[in-house]
């Protein structure tokens, strides 16, 4: 297996589409990642990401309707798969181990810079 | 491209337009398409690409099948015209491939060499394969170029052969040098290569000699009995290939045959075949200009001795020897000569059938572009809907590309599977033994199937084009296609189809003419009823056979001789000088008995025949051709002619009297002219060599005839076979070659007619088919159904006609040449009837074949064909 492990972006990805629900597109994703993450990406990163999440099956698509908008072409929508949720439930774990490692109160005295 | 991207950017685009601007947002969607080239996208994009590549072609090969599925008739003659022709086309390459590897069997066969020599006489020249047995041996010795040398003796009209009570006669018996084997490519099957002639009567047998005689015995050690004494079996050897300009299956060494002349160390005789195998890297030309000095170093002398006149004077009356060598694999197609071990091929036919096989895959090539091309009409509607549909033009030449080569590499394995079913037929038919297997492997495979393809890329090229060119609006709105543009094109390929057609039926009756020319030209002796007995040498009391044979009913006469016309390689040949003349020359002799030439039924122009009347064992009887190089012609009868005998004859010189001239004769086959021949009555020479019978009788009783003949010869030579022959088919095996090629020539020619006339057929479907509201109009106009008819035939007579005009310059050009092989023969202008007779079969072939067109449309009715307008 080209490996299962869930990259940053692509934990976003996921998140969004859940997120999302039954309106998850190329464009809406990419509307709310740039909105909610704040952080400009193009079409073509987007695009390679949902393959990799498709190969590797978090995800999956199905066509949508077409709308003139969109020059007649249809939409491709995409969910997330059970497969998917428990990938993010465990990166979640990963991180949620750690944070509970770090003692509460210990904050470094200092200046942010 | 994926349309869901497409999508995504256009909807982007939209809303940026709003939030940006028109400017902005297009700056930005261009970014998007830029940053969409990474390779996951790309790679993907590929792969789509490919599959609707292959799912095209999966579609057109569907389409093509369905299209041909519907139209059975133009299917079934496209493939089979095509497939015949291919068939045909693999049997002609089957059969010059066998004919082009002749004697490369022989493992130095870049290096073997046959010496022959062209001897001029005064008067002729006379080419032979057969050299004097000491040429080669001593050319071994003097030129340093010459590896080894090896020579073969044939003998004519065979040995018979005993083992165990059964008597073969062995046609193929042969006496070789003892290094046969290291020159040529023979394997020893059995017995050890330098121990096989270790004894003087050693035999060595071919596989199927040594199978007929000893079965599965081991054949080692048996003795057999011969016509030349006992022999003892030394060595198995394999049988030689089919493809070989000798075979054999006895030899025997050199040394124990008894030849006389032929065989004591002679620069003079020609009588045996000499192979000479060079050093690696010898021109051949430095040898072959040797051979002069050869001649002059050891021929002269005897030439000298012999004639007792100096070698410079018998040169300068016109006499030489040009000795020269031939390589081995050109003897089968290019030499020609007198007294070659079997009639050869001929170069000539290879090239001829190569060129036919080229035409007939060219004339099914037309036919192809014509029937397509024809079909437009039909098909028009179909072209006109898919592009209506959205069908590109390269779409469309791709499905009509797809549907010709489906039907070139169907026709092609059609034509294979035909030629493998045929092969045993043609085998028999050109006297082969070519075996299929040999000839396919995978190289031929992938070759024939790369060749399918590109005859139906081909093929199929125009018809393609044209047909996607047309004008979806012209087509729907129920225009014709007229297709003036492709007009010439059209007539031009089928003119050029009859044009073929036209001359190999004008060239298959001439061939016709000349062989049958040959069949009753008055060769100056009867041919017709004459049984021919050969090897008579072995009966004990031939003077009571004789009597014998001439009391069986139907018999009228029978004579004994030497040699026989049409089997050139027994006359031999002797030097004769006039009384009083200081000139010696060298003609060709036969012995024969009193009667032979009454038997014969030759003509005398001057003098009388031998006749038991006489004594005539000093007496010649010479042909015209004889008299006139002797410079006797005014008054032959009684001159008196010396024959110079070789030095070692103890009989030394005798002075023969001349007392007859017999016409000329056609003695050698009619390739040959007639050279000069001189008849001798004399005992002396008759013994041994007076080895043939024949019989004039009453050919209706011929069987009666030859049951009481065998009876005699069972008495009288219980161990010899009796070999009979008729005169009449001795003599046309001396064309067996003309006649075989003459035989298949007729049915290629056959085949080319056939091919096209289907392509004919096509055109008369497209032309006719698009004049039928012409017609319509001409007939509710008044016009008859006769008249619509010639009408309709004259644009065909045209074509067949021009065609006709085209052929006449390319039939005379090429059978001169063809004629120009034979010394007797018809001249050109005599084969009018020829001409005129091939044009009325084209003519003829073609109306038959257009008739069905033009009469279904001549009688059809005009309110069928104009209700549509």
């Amino acid at each position: 297996m080209k490996g299962t492990h869930l990259g940053e972006f692509q934990e976003i990805v996921l998140l969004v589409i859940l997120s999302l629900d039954d309106n998850a597109y190329g464009v809406t994703i990419k509307q709310e990642i740039m909105e909610k993450v704040n952080r400009g990406i193009s079409r073509g990163a987007l695009h390679t990401a949902l393959t990799r999440l498709e190969e590797k099956g978090f995800i999956t698509s199905e066509q949508g309707e077409s709308h003139p908008d969109r020059g007649g072409r249809k939409k491709r929508y995409y969910t997330v798969t059970n497969r998917g949720i428990a990938a993010l439930h465990g990166a979640k774990e990963i991180r949620d181990q750690f944070w509970g490692k770090i003692p509460r109160l210990k904050l470094h005295p200092g200046y942010d810079s | 491209m994926y349309p869901e991207l497409q999508g995504d950017l256009l909807e982007e685009f939209l809303l940026n337009v709003e939030e940006f601007g028109h400017v902005k947002a297009r700056w930005i969607y261009r970014q998007e398409v830029l940053k969409m080239i990474r390779p996951s996208i790309v790679k993907a994009l590929k792969k789509t690409t490919n599959s609707t590549f292959f799912g095209m072609l999966q579609i057109n090969i569907k389409l093509a099948f369905r299209s041909l599925l519907k139209q059975k008739l133009y299917t079934a003659i496209n493939i089979g015209g095509l497939a015949m022709s291919i068939a045909v086309s693999t049997l002609i390459l089957l059969y010059v491939q066998s004919e082009t590897t002749y004697d490369s069997y022989h493992p130095n066969k870049d290096r073997l060499y046959r010496l022959a020599v062209d001897r001029t006489y005064p008067d002729h020249v006379s080419q032979y394969a057969r050299t004097p047995v000491s040429m080669a041996e001593q050319a071994a010795i003097d030129f340093p170029e010459i590896e080894t040398y090896s020579k073969i003796f044939l003998n004519n009209g065979g040995v018979n052969v005993t083992y165990d009570n059964e008597t073969f006669l062995e046609n193929n018996f042969i006496a070789a040098d003892r290094n046969f084997f290291e020159v040529f490519g023979v394997n020893l099957i059995n017995g050890k290569r330098n121990e096989v002639f270790s004894v003087q009567n050693a035999a060595i047998l071919s596989e199927n000699a040594a199978v007929r005689y000893f079965g599965d015995d081991d054949p080692i050690g048996k003795i057999l009995r011969s016509d030349l004494g006992d022999l003892i079996v030394t060595g198995v050897a394999e049988n030689t290939p089919k493809n070989t300009h000798f075979k054999f299956d006895v030899m025997v060494d050199f040394e124990i045959l008894d030849l006389g002349y032929l065989q004591k160390p002679n620069f003079l005789n020609f009588g045996v075949f000499n192979y000479l195998l060079l050093k690696e890297g010898v021109d051949v030309d430095v040898v072959n200009k040797k051979f002069d000095q050869l001649v002059e170093n050891y021929a002269a002398g005897e030439i000298e001795r012999r004639l007792r006149m100096s070698f410079a004077d018998y040169k300068a009356s016109g006499n030489g020897y040009n000795y020269y060598l031939q390589p081995v694999q050109d003897i089968h197609l290019n030499s020609h000569l007198e007294g070659e071990f079997q009639v050869n091929g001929n170069l000539t036919y290879i090239y001829i059938f190569s060129a036919i096989a080229v035409f007939i895959i060219i004339l099914a090539v037309v036919n192809f572009i014509n029937l397509a091309t024809a079909r437009s009409t039909e098909r028009a509607k179909e072209v006109g809907i898919r592009k209506v549909m959205g069908s590109l033009k390269k779409q469309l030449v791709g499905q009509f590309l797809a549907e010709s080569i489906f039907v070139t590499v169907s026709s092609t394995i059609i034509g294979l599977v035909a030629a493998y079913l045929l092969l045993p037929t043609f085998n028999n038919f050109a006297d082969k033994t070519i075996i299929f297997q040999d000839f396919i492997s995978l190289s031929t495979l992938v070759l024939f199937g790369l060749f399918a393809v590109l005859l139906g890329l081909f093929a199929g090229l125009y018809p393609a084009f044209f047909l996607s060119s047309f004008q979806p609006v012209a087509i729907l709105k129920g225009r014709i296609i007229r297709g003036k543009k492709g007009q010439w094109i059209r007539n031009g390929l089928v003119v050029f189809q009859f044009l073929i057609s036209i001359v190999l039926v004008c060239s298959t009756l001439i061939v016709g003419q000349q062989m049958k020319y040959m069949q009753n030209r008055n060769l100056g002796f009867d041919r017709e009823n004459v049984i021919v007995l050969q090897r008579t040498a072995g009966i004990k009391d031939l003077e009571t056979f004789k009597t014998e044979v001439k009391r069986i009913p139907g018999v009228s006469s029978i004579g004994g001789s030497s040699a026989l016309p049409g089997s050139s390689e027994l006359f031999f040949g002797s030097a004769f000088q006039v009384t009083g003349a200081t000139e010696s020359i060298s003609l060709n002799c036969m012995v024969v008995e009193d009667e032979f030439l009454h038997t014969m039924n030759m003509n005398l122009t001057s003098g009388r025949f031998f006749s038991k009347d006489f004594e005539d064992s000093l007496s010649l009887i010479l042909n015209e051709s004889a008299a006139r190089s002797l410079g006797i012609m005014n008054d032959p009868i009684g001159q008196l002619v010396m024959n110079n005998q070789d030095s070692g004859n103890p009989e030394g010189d005798k002075v023969y009297r001349v007392v007859g001239v017999v016409k000329d004769f056609n003695y050698k086959s009619l390739h040959n002219e007639i050279t000069p021949l001189v008849i001798f009555n004399n005992e002396r020479y008759l013994s041994g060599s007076l080895a043939n019978l024949v019989i004039k009788a009453d050919i209706r009783e011929s069987s009666n005839i030859i049951r009481s003949v065998e009876n005699l010869w069972l008495a009288q030579a219980p161990d010899q076979t009796l070999i009979y022959s008729f005169l009449d088919q001795n003599l046309s095996q001396l064309y067996a070659t003309e006649k075989k090629s003459g035989d298949l020539f007729l049915v290629f020619t056959g085949i080319a007619i056939l091919i096209a006339c289907i392509g004919l057929f096509g055109l008369a479907t497209f032309v006719i088919g698009s004049r039928v509201k012409e017609i319509a109009v001409r007939k509710v106009l008044g016009a008859s159904t006769k008249r619509v008819l010639i009408l309709l035939m004259h644009d065909f007579n045209r074509l067949v006609l021009i065609a006709i005009i085209l052929s006449v310059p390319l039939v005379i050009w090429f059978m001169s040449g063809w004629l120009e092989g034979f010394a007797y023969r018809i001249q050109i202008g005599q084969t009018w009837t020829s001409f005129i007779a091939g044009g009325l079969i084209a003519l003829a072939i073609a109306w038959v074949t257009v008739s069905y067109h033009s009469i279904k449309a001549a009688l059809a009715n005009p309110v069928k064909n104009l209700r549509s307008e």
